[in-house]
């Protein structure tokens, strides 16, 4: 299995955690990743700005992959979400379809929809699967507690095809249960960790991601896992700014991706996979899963 | 109005609500709107799209009025127009910022062992195009 | 008329009042037809339709010996008839009539090309003057009905239409899939707007039709073919075996009591349990037990047997088989009525069959019901506690383009009905009844919503949760945005109840199959006519009573049993019918026997019959064929002709359009 790796904006810019973890962990699961050389944002924060700027800049980026052959995995639901939109609405529109073209041409590029996009919770588990995760990892992870948190884009607009649904189990909760460590439902599961509202208002989108953690806490979770690179920014990056604006003090809760709780089930140091650099307190649970 | 029962938005800034923003574009009043930041608070989540009982959508009605605004040269917050000047910069909503470890260490990509990030190959063009298709009002929000 | 007569046409064109003169030129109209070959009069008039244009028709057949009419007006749809009916009187063959539709056609749609839409109107009027000049009169025959009716479905409305119906002195069959008759209104605690009890005026209605001499009743019974056609319906059900002798049982419930094997009941959706020997519901008629074998043990294991051992009547059999029984009838009521939208598949978001103390309207019933399985007592499912805060949701599914477009209309009354079970139960409850609307049409129904807005612990709070979610502690939760106040409210609510929307009940589709009759885009039946023909199908003697034609209350299923029954009643007195004589037939001597028409024909009216010498031939059966016209365009050698629209008279109205 080999894909073009489209990272995005926020994961290679500061949620180096997400990018360290998923190159280190899916080879190990026999998934090649491949980096391409010429890429763009999606455009999916800049859709206030431009509604058509977003067909552009996803047309580009899958024409750069089928210039290569490749499907893509895009690991951030923003991005998994906008090309996904792209494909189905360019099948539908086609002269829009022609405008991206044309625009494309000049660059000496060309989008028709042959790529394929997944995310990697798809990759995980509908193409490696849980049982060889199940039998690939090193050792099982203890059965603690934790969250799923799969983020909106997964989830919504059913109106084309989602990695994720509402009616049913997660397929993140599944892999979860596959290192070892329990689901734990939280009401909030399907809801939204207020990112997109930081440019507007920094304060509105932290008391969006307290509420989540305060679920997430009410419901006995010990830890909160997303592949959203968003939801993990806000998670676990914004937990002492939610303690500040509400003045909850508990508001704190160890958030990972889950591909560094993959990782450590794979036997990956907290280094290879950048748990390091997560803000929120993981060392506890960490010393806990690795006893 | 189911959209503003479970906007997530609503939840947190009192004068956002979705049905609202609907109801006064049909009736008129979409310049109110266009002036307004509250515009801007949508947090993509795409509920009200996904469960309207009528098959509006409120998020791209709001996608419409943010982008009728920018067209007119009306500034959006100052978050919006950094990330659409970076874009202009360099392909992407920010650059690779450092990032510090728990142990206070600041580090790069480069020093985490991660390679360059991919810019567009033809970077000008690149450009042309992205003002080509609705940036190049936002070259003068930015300027101003 | 007589072959090779001259033909001589008369023309009438009408003003419609203005709807077609304000845009067609009549008089220019007239003008220019009356220049056709073989008119002998043209004349325009105001209103065609009234008694004095129909004498017009009348006296002018006369007068200038017309054999041939033409009439521009409305659809023939509207007036076919009416014109026909003059055309007799005037002593010629209906069948030598034609219309040109110059309003639907013509002045409706071209309102602003007036020139253009009198061109239409003369060309429109020239073709139908080219089919008529080769109009032959055709023959109507009578079909007897056949005395006896059949209606499918044991709920209310099927219970009213068969005793309307059986009271008019005929004989009819009702059947009902399950092992009582009853239906959901038989689920109901109370009724609305008058707070009857339900059980109290349906079950004298299900004992009556149940002991009356000229109902049979056919109970936990599928229909399973239908052939024929009006007057003359060939019908075979098939009834599923009960386990127990009809014969034998006294219905004494020894066997229930006795029986050690438990179920969930179907009857109380599922919140209660029967036994796997049971009686639907207490007052279940026929009050005859049957048995689950899915649960029963010596249908599964082969031991127990207890209920026969205790049997005072030796009435179980074990060994029953289905049984067909086969019937004539000569009209056909369908009466399946509606289930609930499946709203645990199609919106997850709320949660139903996931959180337990999320239940439906129905599922309310149950536990208001003192037959229920909670004994009359409003108890939470999770934990049988009685719930001090309760939400009612309304329009779940319903008035969604995404889920049923259509309003389910007893949604809200039932919801405010819902409020009051739990006020006059548990007095110091609060309700929240969450609405879209409120939709008060019917009777009593406007006075009944004030006297429940005044209870001061009843709210109603104008918008609709998106989703309900349930916290650590199983409590459940949700937001909703109330318009009254402009505010976001957050509801944490003990039991939350679902007004869900409804679908036609699934036998519905299969009925449907067997009679080829239409659906409408909802699933629902589709009626002849929305307004003026209501409880009339596509299908020829066969009507609809209650829900199976879109979501009705009590009251409104019943009025239309009564006229779905009176339909019934006025077809088999007549004793006869009138074929319409549009249907194919065949040129045996054209006919190659070559069977492409036999497969195609939709309704089974084709067969292959051996003429003397061998030859095969394409047989109509006129009483099934519906005139379709499929087999006529089929047929490779024109031997297939439908009457009064052979090839001649299309091909002559085409090359009249395309001069």
């Amino acid at each position: 299995m080999r894909f073009l790796l489209y990272l995005g904006c926020t994961a290679p810019t500061k949620q180096y955690g997400y990018e360290l973890s998923l190159r280190s962990t899916l080879p190990l699961l026999g998934v090649e990743l491949e980096y391409p050389k010429d890429m763009n944002c999606c455009g999916v924060p800049m859709k206030g700005i431009s509604r058509f700027y977003p067909y552009y800049a996803c047309a580009r980026i899958m024409a750069i992959a089928e210039s290569q052959g490749l499907d893509i995995v895009a690991p951030c639901n923003g991005c998994h979400l906008n090309l996904t939109e792209t494909v189905y609405k360019l099948k539908l529109n086609p002269p829009l379809m022609d405008a991206v073209n044309a625009l494309l041409k000049e660059e000496g590029l060309r989008y028709s929809g042959k790529a394929a996009i997944y995310h990697p919770v798809e990759v995980l588990h509908d193409k490696v699967g849980v049982e060889r995760i199940a039998s690939t990892i090193k050792r099982k992870l203890p059965g603690i507690p934790v969250s799923s948190h799969p983020g909106c884009h997964l989830l919504r607009p059913t109106e084309f095809p989602r990695p994720e649904t509402r009616n049913g189990p997660l397929k993140l909760d599944r892999l979860i249960e596959a290192i070892g460590l329990k689901a734990r439902d939280y009401p909030e599961k399907y809801e939204c960790c207020g990112a997109a509202m930081l440019p507007y208002s920094p304060e509105a989108a932290i008391r969006v991601v307290a509420l989540r953690i305060k679920r997430a806490l009410a419901v006995g979770s010990r830890a909160i896992t997303s592949l959203c690179p968003y939801c993990i920014d806000m998670l676990d990056g914004k937990q002492d700014a939610a303690k500040t604006i509400t003045g909850d003090q508990s508001l704190s809760i160890p958030a990972l991706y889950y591909t560094q709780l993959l990782g450590l089930a794979l036997g990956l140091s907290e280094r290879e996979l950048g748990i390091n650099l997560n803000m929120s307190p993981v060392e506890a649970l960490l010393e806990e899963v690795m006893a | 109005m189911k959209c503003s029962s479970g906007c997530t938005a609503a939840k947190v800034v009192d004068r956002y609500r979705p049905h609202e923003i609907v109801a006064l574009v049909k009736a008129g009043y979409s310049e109110e709107l266009i002036n307004s930041d509250v515009i801007w608070a949508c947090s993509v989540c795409l509920k009200c799209t996904e469960y309207c009982p009528q098959r509006v959508s409120p998020f791209e009605v709001v996608m419409a009025l943010r982008n009728e605004a920018v067209s007119r040269g009306i500034a959006p917050p100052k978050g919006f127009v950094e990330m659409a000047k970076s874009v202009l910069r360099v392909g992407y909503i920010q650059e690779p910022m450092y990032t510090m470890t728990k142990d206070f260490e600041e580090v790069s990509r480069k020093e985490l062992g991660l390679p360059e990030m991919p810019k567009p190959r033809d970077f000008e063009k690149f450009r042309q195009h992205v003002l080509l298709v609705g940036f190049e009002r936002l070259k003068e929000i930015a300027q101003a | 008329m007589v072959e090779g007569e001259e033909v001589r046409i008369g023309v009438y064109v009408c003003h419609c009042g203005i709807n077609i003169a304000s845009v067609v030129d009549v008089k220019k109209v007239v003008e220019e037809v009356s220049k056709v070959p073989n008119v002998v009069v043209a004349k325009d008039y105001q209103f065609m339709c009234s008694q004095p244009g129909q004498s017009m028709i009348v006296e002018d057949i006369k007068q200038h010996n017309l054999n041939r009419v033409v009439v521009a007006a409305c659809s023939p749809r509207m007036h076919e008839p009416t014109f026909q009916k003059a055309v007799e009187r005037g002593g010629l063959n209906p069948y030598l009539f034609e219309m040109a539709n110059i309003r639907e056609h013509c002045s409706w749609v071209h309102e602003k090309e007036k020139a253009a839409a009198t061109d239409k109107a003369v060309k429109l009027i020239k073709a139908a003057i080219a089919k008529v000049r080769l109009s032959k009169p055709l023959k109507v025959e009578r079909v007897k009905v056949i005395p006896r009716a059949l209606v499918i479905g044991g709920g209310i409305a099927g219970i009213r239409a068969s005793l309307d119906i059986a009271n008019a002195g005929f004989e009819v069959h009702l059947v009902e899939t399950r092992p009582s008759i009853g239906g959901n209104m038989a689920r109901l605690d109370k009724t609305f707007p008058t707070l009857d009890c339900s059980q109290c005026i349906l079950t004298p209605l299900m004992v009556e039709v149940s002991k009356h001499p000229n109902v049979t009743l056919h109970t936990y019974t599928d229909v399973v073919s239908i052939d024929g056609s009006v007057g003359s319906f060939k019908v075979k059900l098939l009834k599923k075996p009960r386990y127990v002798d009809e014969s034998k049982c006294t219905g004494c419930g020894t066997c229930v009591l006795k029986c050690p094997w438990t179920a969930p009941s179907e009857f109380d959706l599922g919140l209660g349990k029967r036994k796997a020997i049971y009686f639907e519901f207490p007052q279940a008629v026929p009050l005859i037990p049957v048995i689950d074998t899915e649960h029963c043990m010596y249908f599964q294991k082969g031991t127990c047997r207890a209920c026969e051992r205790f049997c005072p009547t030796k009435a179980i059999d074990f060994n029953q088989k289905p049984k067909e029984v086969e019937l004539e009838v000569g009209a056909i009521i369908l009466a399946t009525g509606y289930a609930l939208y499946d709203v645990a598949k199609a919106m997850p978001e709320y949660g139903y069959r996931k959180y337990k103390d999320v239940i439906t309207g129905l599922e309310l019933e149950r536990l208001v019901s003192a037959t229920g399985p909670t004994k009359g007592q409003i108890l939470r499912p999770s934990d049988g506690k009685e719930p001090k805060k309760v939400a009612i949701i309304l329009c779940v599914g319903s008035r969604d383009e995404k889920h049923l477009r259509y309003c389910c209309r007893f949604g809200c009354v039932a919801g405010i009905k819902h409020a009051y079970y739990v006020v006059s139960h548990i007095p110091d409850a609060e309700v929240y009844v969450c609405y879209r609307d409120i939709r008060t049409f019917g009777k009593g129904y406007e006075e009944f919503y004030e006297r429940i807005r005044n209870y001061e612990n009843v709210r109603f709070i104008r918008g609709s949760p998106m989703e309900i979610l349930q916290d650590a502690d199983g409590s459940l939760y949700f937001d909703v945005f109330d318009a009254n106040t402009n505010r976001v409210v957050t509801l944490r609510p003990d039991l939350v109840v679902l007004e869900t929307g409804v679908v036609p009940h699934p036998t519905f589709k299969e009925v449907a199959k067997l009679l080829k009759c239409a659906i409408g885009p909802d699933g629902f039946a589709l009626e002849l006519h929305p307004k003026l023909r209501p409880t009339e199908t596509s299908v020829d003697g066969v009507f609809l009573a209650g829900a199976v034609q879109g979501p009705k209350d009590i009251p409104d299923t019943v009025a239309q049993a009564g006229a779905a029954a009176s339909s019934a009643i006025a077809l088999m007195s007549k004793g006869y019918v009138e074929t319409v004589p549009y249907v194919s037939s065949i040129n045996e001597d054209l006919c190659s026997g070559c069977g492409v028409c036999e497969p195609l024909c939709a309704f089974d009216a084709i067969s292959l019959v051996e003429k003397d010498g061998g030859k095969k031939v394409a047989k109509v059966d006129v009483s099934k064929c519906k005139g379709c016209g499929v087999c006529a365009a089929a047929c490779p050698s024109g031997a297939a002709q439908q009457l009064g629209f052979t090839d001649e008279q299309i091909l002559a109205m085409v090359r009249s359009l395309a001069r």
